[in-house]
């Protein structure tokens, strides 16, 4: 039987290898374009949050005064993208056990290759910083399971549909 | 230079400042022939100014300014407009208007304010305003005692810092798609006021730049 990340593989090494992405490991970003998916994850991890209480369950789940500093650092304003109201309906309409395969898309890609992308990307990225960040994975792991693969697939999905339109 | 000019065009400085401190300015690529001035920040998702200054052609000025919360806030929605000739204010209307909640501490903040100006309205509102203006809406018109000028200046002078001091801070604590339907619900109801598109028509733009700027610039839809 296959695993969640098993099952997410193709999607994940497609967003690994989109434009966007490719050029933020250039450093070859515009201020806006990084301001804007700044914002779009903001406010995807703040719906998140409360939906599921999820900074009740650990106070790491809280980035909102990280991405706030970082999206500051930019000098820029962000401009919104129909991408953010997509992916809020989409998880506005799924149950609370599926909104959990969002939480490991994210979180669990910051905590992994967030921390790559962080040493290679000039700008600031304190959204990635984690004091705990163990006691935030052991949380995810708690409340994931295989079976949530499809809607971790639409997040894939709907996270490359913002990519897309940051680099319009 | 008038009084009433030099009062306003210290009004629109001002503003200005407030926002630049507080926002970044963004480029939406209007491209019409009077200022129009975005921002967006941390804490909101666009502010908008908008100044048309027809003194020598018309007699007349006028100032837009609205600011619109991010799609995760409840706060209200801030909205100043102000119109004025060379020795009054023709018409004045400012309002935190509900978004999804209309319960927001803010909203209370603003009524409360808004009820020692015994002056603010008695004026009956046709339903567009009625549907998205609180209780505590101020409005104003045909003001020249430098007195009552000053009063006005002086509430805008108030409720503005207060308000980009308190929006953001219930960031995550409303449901973002009645959010995002309630500032487009504002927005809807703000494009039927019959006065904006005729006060600007008479301050000569054609029919189809003022119906642009009303929808696209001033009032525009959230997808």
């Amino acid at each position: 039987m296959s695993t969640l990340k098993e099952l997410t593989q193709e999607n994940h090494r497609k967003a690994e290898r989109s434009a966007f992405v490719g050029a933020m490991m250039r450093n070859q970003l515009t201020a806006q374009q990084w301001v804007n998916y700044l914002l779009w994850k903001r406010d995807l991890l703040v719906v998140l949050d409360r939906k599921l209480g999820l900074t009740e369950l650990h106070f790491e789940f809280n980035r909102s005064s990280q991405f706030d500093t970082d999206i500051v650092a930019t000098g820029m304003g962000p401009t919104g993208l129909t991408a953010t109201l997509d992916y809020i309906k989409q998880i506005e309409s799924i149950t609370n056990e599926q909104a959990w395969a969002h939480v490991y898309v994210h979180y669990l890609g910051d905590l992994r290759g967030g921390q790559m992308l962080k040493k290679m990307v000039k700008q600031p990225m304190h959204h990635v910083d984690y004091d705990d960040a163990t006691g935030l994975e052991t949380i995810i792991r708690a409340n994931v399971s295989d079976a949530l693969a499809d809607e971790a697939n639409v997040g894939f999905d709907l996270t490359m549909q913002a990519m897309e339109e940051i680099m319009l | 230079m008038s009084k009433v000019w030099d009062t306003m065009l210290g009004l629109q400085a001002n503003i200005e400042q407030q926002l630049n401190e507080v926002g970044h300015p963004v480029e939406e690529g209007h491209t019409f022939d009077w200022p129009n001035h975005v921002w967006s920040s941390t804490t909101f998702r666009r502010a908008h100014l908008d100044a048309v200054d027809a003194r020598e052609s018309k007699g007349l000025y006028m100032l837009h300014v609205t600011v619109f919360p991010h799609i995760i806030d409840p706060s209200p929605i801030f909205g100043f407009d102000i119109i004025c000739g060379e020795r009054k204010i023709t018409g004045c209307f400012h309002d935190f208007s509900a978004s999804s909640d209309k319960e927001h501490p803010m909203m209370s903040w603003f009524q409360d304010y808004a009820k020692q100006f015994e002056w603010r309205k008695a004026r009956e509102l046709p339903d567009w305003a009625r549907r998205i203006f609180s209780p505590g809406m101020i409005a104003a018109g045909n003001v020249s005692d430098e007195l009552e000028i000053d009063q006005i200046l002086q509430i805008v002078s108030t409720t503005l810092p207060w308000y980009l001091e308190n929006v953001g801070k219930t960031n995550g604590k409303g449901n973002p798609q009645e959010i995002l339907e309630a500032q487009n619900y504002y927005c809807n109801n703000q494009r039927q006021n019959p006065h904006t598109p005729r006060v600007m028509q008479s301050l000569g733009f054609d029919e189809e730049t003022v119906h642009r700027f009303i929808n696209d610039c001033l009032f525009p839809d959230l997808v």
